[in-house]
């Protein structure tokens, strides 16, 4: 059987179990089964337990759960309300506040890891019950979480530059610093369309009626400080050279049950149920990352995305439209894949050609990143999509995709903005 | 105790195990900045016994999460779907995780029985035998099995009570 | 005739030039020289498996041909740590001596096959560990004290050990943020990881000691090598032959322009005096004694290296 015509079984087979309602791992890992059966029979599935224990057994990983405790702690205790609170008074005449806000915190978790499902997982335990607390609609609660919690890939530390400097021969170094004024870009092409969306639906995000007075807005300041006290220990271990990104979200876990046991919040009982969700949620979101895996691999395995990216190495073309098909057929890559293989993947086949086209190679990483982002909350294969499913179930599936698309288009529009003007990258590293 | 609640028994204990795991890991990660950063002794395990310890999380946990009925699938059969058209969902879907899960249980047999046989070590100073960590996948995927043979008889729309527990 | 397809992974990224180009042209020459009987698919950059799982699918067959670390797989077979044993071999040049005169015959080759369904096509270096610091450079033996140390493997990491240095397994996608971060002061890496992971950019100092020499060893699976009709056999060994030449052309190359590279952006080169590598080879011997003691035939390996010191 050719490959195309695998690939195809594989994606109708993924897309029947999952609209009978099997759980997004087993509908993939029973795609991926299928798939690698028919590619290289039965003996070809004694791979799956390799591929799940490297997805799994990765350093970097260990953030997921322990910044979930963290961002459990916050939202069991009144750490994480009370920031809420503090964003709900100052930001109630700013349409779509809170959204907004909760595009900020990623992007503050963002400078903490450089994991994007622990970004959407952390804020969105708290911020998207503060929300919907409030009436916000929960597809843009949903949606504006899992988009912005994949911030955390563009701000520095990030895993993805890591990787696409390797695989590039380029600075980290530089790249990081590349990527601070697009993250900043971008964070704030999230505010402004959440804004805008709001100025002409109001009713998704309803104002608080009351006007807050000042002493009102002066008094929630003083209840923010255990929120930033917390932000401070991880940022400050980081910063100051203390413990790796990876191991601040151990500090921050800890930093959250010392704090919140120093504000006498915690019970046996609470601690708990906080230990159980944590444990549920992570055991869901790392799941879904190992059997999105196996999809990779398979996918790999049959070639498609080496296949798909050597027709852009082939089009007679110019420049800008070189470009423009890379990022098509990434966005398109993007969909299926995870974002480690796409990196691995498409940059070794897509730099030499892009670098020909008169781009630059720095530049071009922060695009790749971007990218990424984009990969992360479009279906089928969306972690952050999973993620916020998974620690708000009271929200559907479609209403989260809903929520998220349109943001594709926003970090469609700062790919644009960049090429434009690359400088908005490249100055600092010039 | 009836023979049923076994499987539910089981995956409670993997649960709790995985629960002191995580605090063990947060432990664990913190003590390796301060024996660096205050002690000035690095450990030179701490970030190869964080990895095994986020793996036995990972799978010790995934049957609770089945059984809580948390593992994220698409709730459009469940809602738009009515009378038998809803059960075949229902044990299609719960199908599609004792397959997949029967097939990490075999494989993942295979994988351990080989790393055992052929002496499989990480190459650190641990020399951590692989099948240690590999044997968590069939564990996991043997409670999923457990727990997805007791929803097979469960209808579709009852939800366990654990999902109220917490 | 009939066709085979073989299917090539590895780790690394076309970037690290001198492991990826060689293996490339391996694949090549083997399609060529076959006329279109062979047909070698190479998957790069750990698309399908990372370095530490190379040799495990190599042997169950879920690939075919691989070039994978010696270090990596020493876990599971002590007798490959013999390349990355503290100041044992003194340069590339000695490894293939060593290689050449029969090294991989004392059991190597025998427990791949019998024990990992693998035979051995070709060894290659990496180019030599040398020790990188962030602040203070490595002079002496007692320069390892004090430090921090990123290690990649069980001899590496007993090395640091027994000079009295602190030993923190890393991967080498963790070593620039570490470096930057302060987390780490040293670590003992090839050239080439320094400019694959841009470490000149956070650490002030390279000392060049030889501490050991790495090797990228180019594997196939026995069972779809004996079911190769014997002149495809022959074609592989010979292109494989081929590709260890290129590669340690080609690393003895990318030494100076890598040292070159490192000095242009800002790093200080040292050279550890001959005396000094010396006091540090007998520092670290209780490594190499323990290893002997895991070996079966261990003094063997020790005594062939001996001999193969000089070139004669
Ligand atoms: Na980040
Ligand atoms: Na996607």
């Amino acid at each position: 059987m050719d490959s195309t015509t695998i690939f195809t079984l594989i994606l109708l087979t993924f897309g029947g179990l999952v609209v009978v309602g099997a759980p997004i791992f087993a509908a993939l890992g029973v795609a991926s089964i299928l798939g690698m059966f028919l590619q290289g029979g039965i003996n070809a599935l004694n791979v799956i337990p390799s591929i799940l224990h490297r997805g799994l057994a990765s350093y970097s990983l260990i953030c997921i759960p322990l910044f979930i405790l963290m961002g459990e702690v916050m939202a069991r205790t009144s750490i994480g309300g009370k920031l809420y609170n503090l964003f709900y008074v100052w930001l109630n005449r700013l349409p779509g506040g809170l959204a907004i806000a909760s595009v900020g915190s990623s992007a503050v978790f963002g400078a903490m890891s450089g994991v994007s499902v622990a970004g959407a997982a952390t804020i969105g335990r708290f911020a998207i019950p503060e929300m919907l607390k409030r009436n916000y609609d929960p597809g843009l609660a949903g949606g504006s979480v899992a988009a912005a919690g994949s911030l955390a890939l563009l701000i520095p530390p990030s895993i993805g530059f890591v990787l696409y400097g390797e695989m590039a021969e380029q600075s980290i170094g530089k790249l990081f610093t590349a990527a601070i004024f697009p993250g900043l870009l971008l964070t704030g092409l999230m505010m402004g369309y959440l804004y805008v969306l709001i100025k002409a639906k109001p009713h998704m995000a309803p104002r608080g009626a009351s006007r807050v007075s000042a002493a009102e807005r002066w008094a929630a300041l003083k209840y923010i400080w255990p929120a930033c006290l917390m932000i401070l220990a991880v940022l400050g271990t980081i910063y100051f050279g203390i413990a790796t990104p990876t191991e601040a979200s151990g500090i921050g876990a800890l930093g959250a049950f010392l704090i919140a046991a120093f504000m006498r919040e915690l019970s046996v009982k609470l601690v708990v149920g906080i230990l159980r969700s944590t444990i549920v949620t992570s055991g869901m979101i790392l799941l879904i990352l190992a059997a999105a895996l196996l999809f990779g691999y398979i996918m790999t395995r049959l070639m498609i995305p080496q296949k798909v990216i050597g027709l852009v190495a082939e089009l007679n073309q110019p420049g800008w439209m070189v470009f423009a098909i890379s990022l098509l057929f990434l966005i398109v890559i993007g969909m299926f894949l995870d974002i480690v293989s796409v990196i691995l993947i498409t940059t070794p086949i897509l730099l030499p050609i892009i670098v020909a086209a008169g781009y630059d190679p720095i530049w071009f990483g922060v695009i790749m990143i971007i990218a990424c982002e984009m990969a992360v909350i479009t279906p089928p294969v969306g972690l952050n999509l999973y993620v916020i499913k998974g620690i708000a179930p009271q929200i559907t599936l479609g209403e989260i995709i809903r929520g998220a698309v349109p943001f594709v288009l926003v970090q469609m529009l700062c790919i644009i903005i960049l090429t434009v003007f690359p400088s908005i990258a490249l100055w600092l590293v010039r | 105790m009836s023979i049923s609640r076994i499987p539910v028994l089981l995956s409670r204990i993997a649960v709790h195990l995985a629960e002191i795991l995580l605090v063990v890991l947060m432990a664990i990660t913190v003590y390796a900045v301060v024996a660096r950063y205050l002690l000035n002794a690095p450990s030179l395990y701490a970030m190869e016994v964080c990895t095994y310890l986020l793996v036995a999380i990972s799978w010790l946990s995934i049957g609770w999460v089945h059984y809580e009925d948390r593992h994220i699938s698409v709730e459009f059969a469940p809602t738009k779907l009515k009378g038998m058209a809803k059960k075949i969902a229902h044990w299609v879907s719960e199908a599609t995780v004792l397959f997949f899960s029967s097939v990490l249980v075999w494989a993942g047999y295979n994988v351990v029985q080989t790393a055992i046989e052929k002496g499989y070590k990480s190459p650190s100073l641990l020399k951590v035998p692989l099948w240690i960590p590999y044997g968590f996948i069939p564990i996991g995927a043997g409670l999923l099995i457990l727990i997805s043979l007791t929803k097979f008889r469960s209808k579709p729309t009852s939800l366990p009570e654990a999902n109220r527990e917490i | 005739a009939e066709k085979y397809e073989l299917t090539l992974s590895t780790y690394l990224p076309p970037s690290y030039e001198y492991i990826y180009k060689p293996l490339e042209s391996f694949a090549q020459r083997a399609e060529e020289k076959s006329q279109g009987r062979l047909k070698i698919n190479i998957f790069h950059s750990g698309q399908l498996f990372d370095g530490y799982e190379e040799l495990a699918a190599l042997s169950r067959g879920d690939i075919d041909i691989t070039n994978f670390s010696g270090s990596y797989a020493g876990g599971s077979i002590p007798a490959l740590n013999i390349f990355t044993l503290p100041f044992l071999l003194n340069d590339m040049a000695h490894l293939r001596r060593a290689v050449d005169n029969g090294l991989l015959d004392l059991g190597i080759k025998e427990e791949l096959a019998s024990q990992h369904n693998a035979i051995i096509l070709g060894v290659a270096p990496f180019d030599p560990y040398e020790l990188y610091t962030r602040d203070s450079p490595v002079l002496k033996a007692d320069d390892f004290k004090g430090k921090v140390w990123a290690t990649t493997s069980a001899t590496d990491a007993r090395a640091v050990q027994l000079l009295g240095g602190s030993p923190t397994g890393m991967s080498s996608s963790e070593l620039y943020l570490s470096f930057d971060r302060g987390v780490i002061n040293a670590t003992p890496r090839p050239l080439i990881t320094g400019m694959g992971r841009s470490l000149y950019e956070v650490v002030k100092h390279l000392s060049l000691v030889n501490l050991a020499v790495d090797t990228s060893i180019l594997t196939i699976n026995k069972s779809k090598f004996d079911a190769l009709p014997k002149d495809l056999q022959d074609i592989l060994v010979e292109s494989a032959r081929e590709r260890d030449a290129d590669q340690f052309r080609r690393v003895g190359e990318y030494v100076k322009v890598a040292l070159k590279t490192f000095e242009d952006k800002g790093m200080t080169i040292h050279r550890i005096s001959p005396e000094a590598r010396e006091d540090m080879k007998v520092k670290t011997s209780q490594a190499i004694k323990e290893w002997t003691e895991q070996v079966p035939n261990g003094e063997a390996y020790l005594k062939l290296i001996a001999e193969t010191a000089r070139p004669n």
